[in-house]
């Protein structure tokens, strides 16, 4: 707390204005100084504050940030006052800084070239850092201080001055200021979000070299490289989804990547290196000059975090110096060309969390001593020459521009270093040349000048040429063989940090395709560690008829879209009713007198946009429900209409609200021998099974006694539990006889588990011809997803639920043979007579006389008990 | 009027009783099975048999069985039902009394059989 004599005991000169700590003060001053004000080189504001600034930024120029230098080089200069927090007052002319140390870089994100100043590199694990590794982080990327001799052609000058003087009056004074800085490139932090780089550039003429202008400049300066940046087109992240959660799941195995960057940029682009779709394949990209990496993608953001990215860099640094040692580098330069990319990807929320390093070594000193395009520095031959060299993306040439391949010649012969360079600064090579620079010196004895070709290409009036590459010479001296150079390469984020990057996707993804990807995404997951042997393949091709669009109708169709199942066809023959929306669960009021069916598989494409459903009114003729001449056709129409919908359906839900509309579904099923889940409901009392499957070839036996199983295809169907053959159940019945009187909650859980009996079935390597179990202990007959039984009979009054499997009957009034061979024999003629004549379905069953010869007498009552108790 | 609750077999005869009629009944019918056929407790459709105790000829089938019960519950062709042997078990209709009788028979030496009417609702 400040006390009442220390308050406000700063004073403004300007305006008197009082200020409790120097602080404030400081930060008022720039109020009376407009030519400091932060400028936004999009509208032209101004804003006195560095934080008004931002804030403008944000709210007005989204996606384009940071788009004006002037905040950078403040935060820029603040990093340099931290460093040395003794040097309070600067004298700005002290400032040393060639002008052209920050390049363009300073204004792309963040790729100031580098000096190869090593004094500020240590690669010793920082303390302090929130991100291992990042010693680089305290040092300034720009040397503060560098003395050196520079020879510069006066046409250069003028052209600096030129520049200079269209830059603002505030930078005029400012040493720090170079005339590069005048380009402000701009890129989004990532190029995904359009999928092209955007450059918002205020950019000033001249920004470039003026090619041809210049000759040689002659110097001394260290060689700085400028950085690469990641480029990662969303098809990249699409295939990192995919890899991860169907190859990869829990697995954190490192996979190897390809990725490339082109000479060709257009002038002001930041050397990129790009990464796609077909960066997982395991052959090279054809495009550009190969770079090849690893990606290691972490199970969790902690992970990620805590990785050990001072280790990694090492360890892929040392990948690289063991090119040096096996000579393999000198063969095939582009060995050197290596990264590595540490991500973590949500996979639910499509953001991504990567950082990506470019191990390079930090070499004793390399010295450009001069420095010329190409086009000025050699023969219009030779320089045809050096671009069908390109190809290779980086080699050794001899004075003749031949490939050295012998090693032992390799350095003696050796004129020139030739690489395909991403750089498109005019003044400094693209990172690549780090690795083949240090190669050079580690083959060297002595002191040497190399001549190195940055080939660049681009179009000039619809020619490729390759003028403006760089033609540099530089001063390498040798480096030891036995110890290990400083490895240096973490990639700065989007703020010109060493940090981490990061990407969210989820706003340019269709909803269509996150619904159908997310979807399947809970589903995956289940295969990472609770089942990784869960096929969900079957289920995504699976074609289901669901016949009855009511309550368990409803829910089935909700849960078989749970389970990723698109194919569904609904079938009905009624109308949504009022009473209907609140036990059926795929209707709204609005939905009420429209047809069921048609409704249901509307609502089905709208819960999930991928699904193909279809719904078909038609009702399913009945034994018991007479046809008469008139509805003839109709009835033929619909039954050979609901044949071809089972014949093209996997499964089959019959999940109709009468017994005698079961009927003919269950005889069509088990003659095509398809999945057949019957499900049916009591009040309190629901009943979910699977019909036995069987072929032709497959016949009923009886059945054995004692035994623990029944084989898929000896298990009994709906009516195989009675003796009597479906007639007419509306009949002299009272409404609430007739209706789905039922517990609510009721259907749900027949229709949860008529789904979750069909998945079992669907795992179980014999699918429908799955064996049920009469053992409760016994688990050999188990799928993936456990039991397949054959009922489930539940009872909500005490909450339980019983298993039985029952044999097929052999006079079973749908699924037995002889009534199964009857309908093949003649279809519509059979059916007819079953509808029309009562008792033909028991006799051709059996069933009639198998009543014929019963003796009712046989069974003996004892003496009634409830008097003698 | 409610119906009146009664109390299941079971729960009407000590173990001991039960153990000592099927013995004595099997002695007197070795070739006839002793069933005992009750409703299912929470069965609002079919009818209460006036029976509970059975026996059954050994040869008699499942599919015979659920004939006679039916004629005795008088029921409808369209009353649908099922038989829960056991408690857990669905009979098929084929087996004879004999081999139910293997298979399910209590401890104390009956058949338990539940009736209750086939869910039919959708």
């Amino acid at each position: 707390m400040l006390n009442q004599e220390n308050k406000r005991k700063f004073n403004c000169v300007v305006c008197k204005d009082r200020f409790n700590t120097q602080a404030q003060l400081r930060r008022h001053e720039r109020v009376h100084a407009p030519d400091q004000w932060f400028k936004c080189l999009i509208c032209g504001k101004k804003y006195a504050t560095a934080s008004g600034f931002r804030s403008h930024n944000i709210k007005k120029h989204k996606g384009h940030k940071p788009h004006s230098m002037k905040p950078r080089e403040r935060l820029n200069q603040r990093s340099l006052r931290k460093s040395r927090p003794h040097r309070k007052y600067r004298d700005d002319s002290a400032q040393t800084n060639p002008p052209s140390h920050h390049t363009a870089s300073c204004q792309t994100q963040h790729p100031s070239p580098r000096q190869e100043d090593t004094s500020h590199f240590s690669q010793s694990i920082p303390d302090n850092t929130d991100c291992p590794g990042l010693s680089e982080s305290k040092n300034p990327d720009f040397p503060t201080s560098v003395s050196r001799t520079e020879i510069v052609p006066t046409s250069i000058v003028k052209h600096r001055q030129k520049v200079y003087s269209r830059s603002r009056s505030a930078r005029k004074q400012d040493n720090m200021r170079s005339p590069g800085s005048e380009r402000n490139m701009d890129f989004p932090s990532s190029p995904i979000r359009d999928g092209s780089y955007v450059e918002t550039s205020v950019s000033t003429s001249g920004s470039m070299s003026p090619l041809g202008e210049a000759t040689y400049q002659v110097m001394s300066t260290p060689v700085q490289y400028v950085p690469l940046i990641s480029s990662i087109d969303h098809t990249f992240w699409t295939q990192l989804n995919a890899k991860k959660l169907d190859e990869l799941k829990l697995d954190e195995r490192p996979l190897p990547l390809n990725a490339f960057y082109t000479n060709d940029c257009k002038p002001g682009l930041p050397a990129h290196l790009t990464l796609s779709y077909d960066s997982f394949t395991n052959k090279p990209v054809d495009r550009g000059t190969p770079y090849t990496g690893t990606i290691l993608n972490t199970n969790t953001v902690e992970e990620f975090k805590a990785k050990d990215f001072g280790g990694i860099l090492k360890s892929a640094g040392e990948k690289i110096w063991s090119t040096f040692h096996d000579g393999s580098a000198l063969t095939t330069p582009t060995l050197l060309n290596q990264f590595y990319c540490v991500c973590f990807a949500d996979l639910k929320k499509y953001k991504y969390s990567y950082w990506f390093c470019y191990p390079a070594f930090v070499t004793s000193t390399a010295n450009i001593v001069s420095r010329a395009t190409l086009g000025e520095s050699f023969s219009t031959e030779q320089k045809e020459k050096i671009r069908s060299l390109g190809t290779l993306g980086a080699a050794f040439l001899d004075r003749e521009f031949n490939v050295i391949d012998d090693r032992e010649k390799k350095l003696g012969q050796m004129e020139y270093v030739l690489m395909n360079d991403p750089s498109t600064d005019s003044e400094h090579p693209g990172w690549p040349l780090r690795n083949l620079l240090a190669l050079v010196s580690f083959h060297l004895d002595a002191k040497r000048t190399v001549k190195v070709i940055c080939l660049r290409e681009n179009k000039v009036a619809g020619l490729q040429s390759a003028d403006h590459s760089l033609y540099l010479q530089i001063e390498l001296e040798h480096l030891s063989k036995t110890e290990m150079p400083k490895v240096v390469g973490w990639e700065r984020n989007t703020k010109g940090k060493l940090k981490s990057k990061f990407v969210d996707l989820s706003a340019s993804m269709d909803p269509a395709r996150i619904s159908e990807s997310s979807v399947n995404l809970n589903l995956k997951l289940m295969r990472w560690r609770l089942l990784p042997q869960l096929d969900l393949e079957v289920l995504q091709k699976l074609k289901v008829l669901v016949l009855g669009s009511g309550t368990l109708g409803c829910n089935v169709a909700r849960c078989l879209l749970g389970w990723g199942v698109k194919n569904i066809t609904m079938l009905d023959n009624g109308t949504v009713s009022y009473s209907n929306p609140v036990r059926q669960s795929l209707f709204n009021f609005e939905d009420c007198g429209k047809p069921k069916a048609e409704t249901a598989s509307a609502r089905i494409k709208q819960i999930n946009p991928s699904a193909e459903s279809r719904g078909v009114t038609l009702s399913i003729p009945m034994p018991g429900h007479p046809v008469s001449k008139l509805e003839e056709e109709k009835v033929k129409e619909d039954i050979t209409q609901l044949e071809d919908l089972v014949e093209s359906a996997d499964v089959v839900f019959l999940l109709t609200d009468t017994r005698e509309s079961r009927w003919l579904p269950t005889l069509i099923t088990a003659a095509k021998h398809k999945i057949c889940i019957n499900s049916a409901l009591g009040f309190d009392t629901y009943l979910v099974m699977r019909h036995g499957v069987r072929d032709e070839s497959e016949v009923l036996d009886p059945p054995q006694i004692g035994a623990s199983t029944i084989s898929g295809t000896q298990l009994g169907c709906y009516f195989c539990n009675d003796v009597v053959a479906p007639s007419d159940s509306t009949k002299d019945r009272t409404l609430d006889q007739m209706c789905t009187v039922t517990r609510p909650g009721n259907a749900f859980v027949a229709a949860s588990l008529a789904v979750e009996l069909m998945v079992s079935i669907l795992q179980h390597p014999q699918q429908g011809r799955a064996p049920a179990t009469l053992d409760l202990n016994d688990e050999k007959q188990d799928s993936c997803l456990g039991r397949v039984p054959h009922q489930i009979r539940g009872f909500l009054a005490h909450f339980s639920s019983v298993q039985p499997a029952s044999h097929a009957f052999n006079k079973c009034t749908a699924c037995s043979s002889q009534v199964i061979s009857k309908y093949r024999e003649n279809k519509i003629e059979f059916l007819m007579e079953v509808f029309n004549t009562t008792d033909y379905l028991e006799r051709v069953s059996g069933l009639a006389d198998m009543l014929e010869n019963t003796n009712f007498d046989e069974v003996w009552e004892f003496d009634s008990d409830i008097e003698s108790d | 009027m409610m119906p009146p609750v009664t109390r299941s077999f079971r729960e009407r005869k000590s173990f001991a009783s039960r153990k000592r009629e099927v013995d004595d009944i099997r002695m007197k019918h070795p070739n006839k099975t002793p069933v005992i056929v009750e409703r299912y407790k929470h069965e609002k459709n079919l009818p209460v048999l006036d029976k509970t105790k059975f026996l059954v000829p050994e040869e008699l089938t499942m599919g015979q069985l659920i004939s006679i019960i039916r004629r005795r519950l008088t029921l409808r062709p369209d009353q649908a039902f099922f038989l829960l042997v056991n408690q857990k078990t669905v009979a098929t209709l084929t087996l004879t009394m004999s081999e139910v009788y293997q298979n399910e028979k209590d401890e104390d030496g009956f058949v338990y059989m539940t009736y209750a009417s086939q869910e039919m609702f959708g």
